[in-house]
């Protein structure tokens, strides 16, 4: 929903408003488990909720506003991207709105270590010093050798981190291994393979800045 | 080429991930917010971003022992047909009368109910007085007294606006599935006629 976007685009007519409705209706239908549950962990990680019964109540407060608030805004919804993506972004406006109504400062909670570093880093919105791009061209082309004599290889990148964390990235980045497949080797969802190698990259990032010293 | 362009996906799709994670994991709501809106720009041109954001938000789930609420998902659903009643129209609901509720409603999931008449519409949410017919500006008038309901001259025009505009909806709601229902009965007759030829 970028802004930029908004300002260009010229005001859907009626017709094209239904559609967008229907489509959120039907997301809503479909997926009003999960977006409750998901809406609930946003609760509990963000929006200092106590217990399972405190989260239960206000998700379904935060879910019924942000139906309310996603109707009202249709036209700023592209049909092309996912439906549920949208009322989730939808669903965070409303937690923040809620937070600041009640005065709740955001909890922060650092990274790999505990150091001012850290916290100014991910404030900046920057990592560490190490370039996306050489992250990843190090991680993904693995034997094509470092473009340049400053990047680093990925073996480098994975001595930088221990354990689980390393073993991972070597059998997702070296040995190509596929999330399933992974999930399957350590036993747990594809969904927390996908988590615990973002984990794992963003350990790379901190320690290969020396930010996680 | 081709391979190049993959490439540039599966980074760019790693990048969006790590992000977000990062963000929950650090406790960066605003952070979580803009990885959030990426996402969704992202989806538009890779339909993965929406399972692998999913697949992520269950393990966190998991992680802090938030397990599937489906008891919930219940109320959730009732919550649906109040707010977004259209999304679960039937046949016999069609046929029912529209009441002053359902009225309010709609108001309600259209954002047209302004601050100073939010508790005025909250009252009649759930009212299952059925509306006058017909729908004029006196008879609503007369219900709005006979419900010692609050709300300002302006909530109640929006209310009769939007109790005509149902009527006429619902009217069309009803011929449609009419249509729709007479044509699936005719359906499997004409394969048995096709059958036989």
């Amino acid at each position: 929903m970028s802004r930029q976007n908004e300002r260009t685009a010229k005001a859907p007519a009626g017709g094209a408003l239904d559609e967008r409705r229907r489509i959120l209706e039907e997301a809503v239908e479909r997926g009003h488990q999960e977006l409750l549950g998901r809406i609930g962990f946003y609760l509990w990680r963000f929006g200092g909720a106590a217990g399972r019964e405190g989260i239960i109540e206000r998700a379904r407060e935060v879910l019924q506003d942000t139906f309310v608030t996603a109707l009202g805004i249709l036209d700023r919804y592209d049909p092309t991207g996912s439906a549920i993506l949208w009322l989730l972004n939808v669903s965070v406006i409303v937690v923040k709105r809620k937070a600041r109504e009640q005065g709740r400062e955001r909890r922060r909670l650092t990274l790999v270590a505990d150091s001012e570093q850290a916290r100014r880093a991910i404030g900046d919105g920057r990592v560490a010093d190490i370039s996306e791009t050489e992250l990843f061209d190090a991680l993904l082309r693995p034997h094509a050798g470092a473009p340049s004599s400053q990047s680093p290889t990925a073996e480098e990148l994975l001595s930088l981190v221990e354990g689980d964390d390393r073993e991972l990235l070597r059998l997702y980045y070296l040995e190509g291994l596929n999330g399933e497949e992974l999930a399957a080797k350590f036993g747990v969802s594809n969904g927390a393979v996908h988590q615990r190698l973002s984990r794992a990259r963003n350990k790379v990032r901190l320690a290969y800045s020396g930010e996680g010293d | 080429m081709q391979k190049d362009r993959d490439m540039e996906r599966i980074k760019a799709r790693e990048l969006l991930l790590d992000r977000y994670v990062l963000a929950v994991d650090s406790g960066d709501l605003e952070g979580m917010t803009a990885a959030l809106a990426a996402a969704y720009e992202a989806s538009r041109e890779d339909p993965e971003i929406e399972r692998l954001i999913a697949e992520i938000d269950q393990a966190y789930r998991e992680e802090m022992g938030l397990t599937p609420l489906e008891a919930d998902a219940r109320l959730v659903r009732e919550l649906l047909r109040r707010c977004v009643p259209s999304a679960f129209e039937t046949h016999v609901q069609l046929q029912r009368p529209l009441t002053v509720g359902d009225v309010a409603s709609r108001l309600l999931a259209q954002g047209r109910v302004r601050p100073g008449d939010e508790e005025a519409n909250r009252a009649l949410l759930g009212n299952t007085t059925l509306l006058p017919n017909p729908v004029t500006a006196p008879m609503v008038r007369k219900l709005a007294a006979d419900l010692g309901a609050g709300g300002s001259d302006l909530y109640w025009r929006s209310f009769r606006d939007e109790a005509l505009t149902m009527g006429i909806s619902r009217s069309h709601d009803q011929a449609q599935l009419a249509a729709r229902e007479r044509r699936a009965r005719r359906r499997p007759r004409q394969d048995d006629k096709k059958k036989h030829d």
